[in-house]
């Protein structure tokens, strides 16, 4: 408000009679209301001055009754004060024939050009004189040139422009019988793809404009007409801004823009500069209208005030969550049976266009209309949007997926993140019964959509300014709110600790998990568990130190997970038991557990998931054995399984597909093999893209192929391609790019002409190893022996046992070594003997000190050297 | 309050249910002290934006007189009508004495039909009170019924019914003052006009 002094009076009689005029006219139907003011404005001017703003804000104001004529008053009072003309009149080469229309700019009316030549129907819009400054008549002429340059199907053609005597301008443009593109669909009953379909033509007219550098800035459905022949036409292009004030010239002050508040962007409103995302924005407001019949920020009637604070700070609802209050007649008038499926069909994909075009900040939406009508093809041709990106529910279901595709093991637990939630909402709901649990259940859920919500908020790349959310970023920003949550909500705090760290074995971060599962471990030390809470706990325990290979914890908390296991716990105790004897070589046994895990899970039909965990472990654990036979009738059935439940071109799927590949070229059906791997790797690139983790997975496996088959010319050449198609965003610390280096280095290292790069490599990866999967991570060794072998072959034997033997404990690594233990003390064996640390090469006889090593160090490394040989669990092999 | 006090609002009260119009100015007279004292308690509660609910104050007000002084108001919609003259007496002094530097004096009214205030901002009030006031003392010198209403919604949060029943008139003349008023209102003042409705 502007003061608190009083306004000019009015004369006590005047708003007596005010009072009695606003009675009389409020209620009346639109024509006959405007008859009423326009008969008043003759008899008593002052009146009908007052009276007209009062009309206005009483429809403005509303307050929920049936408003026959002020509905539409807003309207009217701005028409009142256009000027007018005569029909019959002669304007230029045209007669005016008949009032066709009128907006907040003017007059519209109907004229016949009658300068001989030919005769021809057009409409002339005439502006407002009090709208216009000189300037910008001055402007307007410069603009009607490059206006005439339009031409367009889709653009209703300016055809020429002049002034009234008074000075009030008029254009002249085609004639368009049509109808307003909103009403049209809702007349017709159109379904949502035949609205899209007549969006996109606007988006072909719009980008035929922008390409022009001709923005429209008052694109809204009003302006948009549909043909008889089904053409959109688009009205009043660039009229808004080549009348739009001069700067310093305030176009508020006389009350009126050249826009629609209700349309305008945010930046329109702030007075920013105006950019085609200016029309992108309008458009996203026309389309959010079309497929819901509803404008995103009109809501209530809201004041104009109102509106423009919604549009600079409130996002747009959801296109669905608008549709909560929808009835059957709209739903039906928009190709759907009930206001249900119009809902569904509304979730998703088309809200994230119509959100992308929303956003406020100009850079966020689509940068043109080609960008906007792209993502409508994909949708009209079902595939999917390029937009999605830019979402938070599509980041969630992109990253789960980019990982999914990413990780060579069967990862099928990956939805787990998301599937939490709706097991916390799908419980919620059986429990309705229980009154007084339903309350806390529903908390509950809402609570941890809210955890993961911020966590994704949290690694939000626009906020972080990093790259791509990563799915590591994410965990850690959940995990981060855990100790707060657990103050408030220990139980769910504990739930959602194990489901994070669950999703973060799945993506093999082993480390992360097992922090996840020790902050675990402090919140029900806080918290009295229940022995239910217990086991799940244990088990989940034991999964992680299984994937970080601590083999030593793994037993004992085997152990003491049995102690507290119930009977159905069985099936998870023979997996994890299963998974460490193999991880430790001991294959057989691990055979034997795993077996009766499969057997277990293949008993219960919820625990789907379960038994192809379990499988896969069976047939890679067979594999490890080098019983291929076996394998692959393991893994026949869990690839239909799979093909079944995921598809043939999920990630699961492909990658055992791959895996069965390799195992059928293990059996000397190398070529049938190929070809499957072959097709499978296209399979993945043409879903994924050529750049893609999954497309990487995808060669990586085809590398590990060929080196099986001792071509490690061509698995080179895959592992590069697999390092290649890693995209930048998904990280260079994920374990599966480190792979394709270090399986890239061990082909290497076989070719004594790539033996500095493969030793490049190695020494690289090292610290990222540490780092990405843990120091105490079996492919750490693994890479440690690879390294010395390439040393060993280059007679470098010194430094082969310091790589062997990093600095530290006597033996740090004896406790996981397991399966590799043979090839460790191969390499050990050879660099020893290499760097004479023994003087036999027997075993057993061992002359510590006697090495005629020159320094202390190598003295140490050749004492260390010679000890783990000789207390080696197995005579190894001698070497030929 | 001394029962004599008390003796005498019931008294005024019949008078005014009577028709007699002087009786009502008195009324006013007597319960500005009760609201007064409430009102400034509130106000001191509720932190340095000295925060008022007309509401709150005017339903203490008509507990305390009705239980502590046994006042006998035979109906709530009567007291609300008077309650809610009182209570923009009340407001536009503490306003006035704070002076008028600051928009709304530095206080926030809420009036009654806004009992939430989640959906407010707390840094000021939207309405300049002082200006309302002004524009209402207009309105009562040529149209004092359609003042009568506005002060009665704005300040005493009647119903449509209780101001019916308060004032005599149908509930079709007041849903006529009323929507004058709000537009009339609203352009004099240059108020939002989602600020004063809803």
């Amino acid at each position: 408000m502007s003061s608190s002094e009083p306004r000019p009076e009015t004369s006590p009689d005047s708003l007596a009679s005010l009072y009695g005029h606003f009675q009389r006219l409020v209620d009346l139907p639109v024509e006959q209301a405007r008859r009423e003011l326009e008969s008043l404005a003759v008899s008593d001017p002052d009146v009908a001055a007052e009276l007209q703003p009062l009309l206005a804000l009483d429809a403005r104001i509303g307050d929920g009754e049936p408003l026959p004529a002020t509905a539409h008053a807003a309207e009217l009072l701005e028409h009142l004060g256009g000027p007018a003309v005569e029909p019959g009149r002669q304007l230029g080469i045209y007669r005016v024939e008949a009032e066709i229309g009128a907006g907040g700019m003017g007059r519209v009316y109907r004229a016949a050009r009658n300068d001989g030549a030919f005769e021809r129907l057009v409409a002339i819009k005439l502006i407002r004189r009090d709208l216009v400054s000189t300037q910008s008549m001055q402007r307007f002429a410069a603009e009607r040139r490059i206006l005439a340059t339009l031409d367009h199907p889709g653009i209703v053609r300016l055809l020429d422009a002049g002034t009234l005597e008074d000075g009030a301008p008029f254009v002249v443009m085609e004639l368009v019988r049509g109808e307003i593109i909103t009403q049209h669909c809702d007349t017709l009953g159109l379904d949502l793809r035949a609205r899209m379909r007549l969006f996109r033509q606007v988006l072909d007219a719009v980008g035929h404009a922008h390409r022009r550098l001709i923005v429209h800035r008052d694109l809204k459905p009003e302006n948009i007409l549909v043909d008889e022949t089904g053409q959109v036409r688009l009205l009043d292009f660039g009229i808004a801004k080549a009348l739009d004030a001069e700067p310093g010239f305030s176009a508020t002050a006389t009350g009126e823009r050249f826009f629609t508040p209700a349309f305008a962007a945010p930046e329109q409103l702030r007075g920013e500069p105006i950019t085609i995302g200016c029309d992108i924005y309008a458009l996203g407001l026309v389309l959010y209208e079309l497929l819901s019949g509803l404008h995103p920020f009109e809501g209530g009637k809201p004041s104009n005030a109102e509106i423009e604070r919604r549009i600079l700070l409130q996002p747009p609802r959801e296109l669905c969550r608008s549709l909560e209050n929808s009835d059957y007649a709209g739903a039906q008038a928009h190709g759907f049976s009930t206001p249900n499926a119009w809902r569904r069909a509304l979730r998703g994909d088309l809200d994230a266009i119509v959100q992308r075009a929303l956003r406020k900040e100009v850079d966020a939406r689509y940068g043109s209309a080609s960008e906007f009508a792209a993502d409508i093809d994909e949708w009209l041709g079902n595939r999917p949007l390029a937009t999605r990106r830019s979402q938070r529910a599509y980041r969630m279901r992109k990253f789960v997926a980019r990982n999914r595709a990413g990780v060579a093991t069967a990862l099928v637990a990956m939805l787990l993140l998301i599937g939490f939630t709706g097991v916390v909402l799908r419980q919620n709901s059986a429990l309705a019964a229980e009154r007084d649990r339903t309350a806390m259940e529903r908390d509950r859920a809402r609570q941890s959509v809210q955890i993961l919500q911020d966590a994704f908020e949290a690694a939000d790349p626009s906020r972080t300014g990093g790259a791509e959310v990563s799915a590591r970023s994410v965990l850690e920003a959940a995990r981060a709110r855990l100790p707060a949550t657990a103050q408030g909500n220990p139980q769910l705090a504990l739930e959602l600790a194990r489901t994070i760290a669950s999703v973060q074995i799945d993506l093999r971060l082993a480390r992360d998990a097992l922090e996840t599962v020790s902050l675990a471990d402090r919140i029900i030390a806080r918290s009295p568990a229940q022995s239910t809470v217990r086991v799940e706990h244990e088990l989940l325990r034991l999964r992680a130190l299984l994937e970080a290979g601590d083999y030593e914890k793994t037993e004992k908390t085997i152990a003491l997970a049995k102690r507290l296991a119930r009977p159905e716990d069985a099936a998870a105790l023979h997996l994890a038991l299963g998974r460490l004897l193999s991880q430790r070589g001991q294959y057989r046994l691990g055979i034997t557990e795993l077996r009766l895990a499969v057997d277990a899970y293949a008993r219960e039909p919820a625990l789907q998931r379960e038994w192809t965990k379990a499988s896969w472990h069976l047939a890679n654990a067979l594999r490890l054995a080098g019983d291929h036979h076996e394998q692959l009738a393991v893994l026949e059935p869990l690839l239909e399984r799979l093909q079944k439940e995921l598809g043939p071109d999920h990630p699961h799927t492909l990658s055992t597909q791959l895996q069965r590949a390799s195992a059928l070229r293990a059996l000397g059906f190398g070529h049938q093999a190929l070809d499957e791997v072959r097709l499978a790797t296209l399979a993945t690139e043409r879903i994924y893209g050529r750049q893609s983790t999954a497309a990487s997975g995808a060669r990586l496996s085809l590398g590990n192929l060929f080196t099986a088959s001792g071509d490690y010319q061509a698995a080179a050449r895959e592992y590069r391609l697999a390092i290649a198609a890693w995209p930048a965003a998904a990280g260079q610390d994920h374990p599966n790019h480190f792979r394709a280096h270090f399986n890239l280095a061990q082909v290497l290292g076989e070719d004594p002409q790539h033996f500095a790069e493969a030793e490049r490599i190695y020494t690289e990866l090292l610290p990222i190893g540490n780092r990405v999967l843990g120091p105490q991570h079996r492919t750490l060794y693994l890479l440690r022996y690879g390294h010395a072998y390439v040393l060993n072959r280059q007679r470098r034997f010194e430094e082969a046992l310091a790589v062997l033997l990093p600095e530290g404990a006597e033996d740090p690594e004896a406790g996981w070594r397991a399966g590799a233990e043979k090839r460790f003390l191969e390499d050990l064996r050879v660099s020893a003997e290499g760097a004479r640390c023994a003087l036999q090469t027997t075993v057993g006889v061992p002359k510590v000190g006697s090495a005629r090593s020159t320094t202390a160090a190598t003295r140490d490394l050749c004492a260390r050297a010679t000890r783990l040989l000789q207390s080696a669990p197995a005579p190894a092999p001698v070497r030929g | 309050m001394p029962l004599d006090k008390s003796q005498n609002i019931t008294e005024l009260l019949g008078r005014w249910r009577k028709g007699d119009k002087a009786a009502r100015s008195e009324l006013v007279q007597e319960v500005y002290p009760v609201l007064q004292k409430i009102a400034a308690k509130q106000m001191r509660l509720h932190g340095s934006y000295g925060t008022l609910r007309a509401t709150e104050v005017v339903n203490e007000a008509y507990l305390r007189l009705e239980d502590q002084d046994r006042v006998e108001w035979q109906n709530r919609a009567h007291f609300f009508a008077i309650a809610a003259t009182v209570m923009r007496r009340v407001l536009v002094e503490h306003l006035r004495s704070r002076g008028r530097a600051k928009r709304g004096g530095g206080i926030r009214f809420i009036p009654p039909d806004q009992m939430t205030d989640e959906d407010h901002d707390l840094v000021g009030d939207p309405i300049d009170w002082l200006a309302l006031d002004h524009a209402l003392v207009e309105l009562e010198r040529r149209l004092p019924a359609v003042a009568r209403i506005v002060e009665m919604r704005l300040f005493g949060g009647l119903s449509v019914e209780q101001m019916a029943d308060a004032s005599g008139s149908s509930p079709a003349t007041i849903g006529r003052h009323w929507r004058f008023a709000k537009a009339w209102l609203a352009k004099q003042l240059d108020i939002e006009v989602n600020d004063v409705v809803e």
